[in-house]
């Protein structure tokens, strides 16, 4: 069931443009004090470049995932005592669409594309996974940049973000809006810290944390806030 | 909505993956890391969860 469905290549190119698969594994620890071979891991990296160890036969999946998973919604859904069990979840509701019987990959597709079909006459047609992979590869650079404190790199790849969304689905511009979002709170914070230390009297540290801005608010909605705050600066300098 | 910038480092990682030796996992299907992460995603692209119920007897 596992190699034939998941492990199976028409399968993989077929999730990839149609489902979003979860597993609800249960008794894993179980299965690696026996053992067994199933309870295998290997080392990867995370999205951060972190080591993590990873279970060989759900891969991407931690033993810290596998176990979340079970005690999510996802392993409510099984009340039959039988594995495997396999079914449709509706992601709006959360509610079960269908349960597959004796599912191999060729009902597991049929049911799928059936059931797309009537989240698609609810709800719309959604996005591609290639956009989302598209998005989801500038959010990564946007918040590399943030982690290592470049606001001005950062806004760049939002604002690139943003015009690549803005070609796109409304989904995707409000995850690009989101992301900007992130950003502009980040600057927005610092805008702050600035005003706090023109307030506490301090007039040449404000001018210096300021300036460090310039380059990053231009073209972003804190343009105004930065020059209020710089309009404060120059009428102290003035006195 | 408002969860999707970490959500976008969460889902459909199984692709993004970098083997840093060791055994190696046969090509599989990428696995959603949670269930709040699947209705996020499944949401977005509008296309049902398939949900596996699976364990070791």
């Amino acid at each position: 069931m596992h190699g034939s469905v998941l492990q199976n290549k028409k399968y993989i190119k077929f999730h990839d443009e149609n489902t979003v698969e979860v597993m609800s594994l249960g008794s894993l620890q179980s299965g690696i004090d026996k053992g067994d071979k199933r309870a295998g891991t290997y080392m990867g990296k995370d999205a951060a470049g972190n080591d993590v160890e990873y279970l060989l036969e759900w891969p991407g999946l931690t033993k810290d995932d596998i176990g979340k998973l079970r005690s999510s919604p996802a392993g409510q859904f099984n009340q039959t005592g039988r594995i495997p069990y396999t079914s449709i979840v509706d992601p709006f509701t959360g509610k079960e669409m269908m349960v597959i019987k004796g599912a191999t990959s060729g009902k597991i597709m049929d049911a799928v594309l059936a059931q797309k079909k009537v989240l698609q006459s609810l709800h719309g047609k959604g996005i591609t996974r290639k956009d989302l992979r598209g998005i989801q590869k500038g959010q990564a650079a946007v918040a590399k940049a943030m982690s290592k404190g470049d606001l001005k790199k950062a806004v760049a790849a939002a604002k690139k973000l943003e015009a690549k969304a803005n070609k796109k689905s409304e989904g995707l511009q409000a995850m690009a809006a989101t992301t900007m979002k992130t950003v502009t709170t980040e600057i927005s914070k610092q805008l702050d810290a600035v005003a706090a230390t023109l307030d506490g009297g301090d007039m040449k540290a404000a001018k210096s944390q300021l300036s460090k801005l310039r380059g990053v608010v231009r073209g972003t909605s804190l343009q105004e806030r930065f020059d209020e705050i710089d309009g404060k600066i120059k009428a102290a300098s003035a006195k | 909505m408002k969860k999707l910038f970490p959500i976008g480092a969460m889902v459909a990682v199984a692709a993004a993956i970098a083997l840093a030796g060791g055994d190696k996992p046969k090509p599989c299907v990428a696995f959603a890391k949670s269930w709040e992460a699947a209705c996020a995603e499944a949401k977005l692209l509008c296309c049902p969860i398939v949900l596996h119920s699976h364990g070791f007897n």
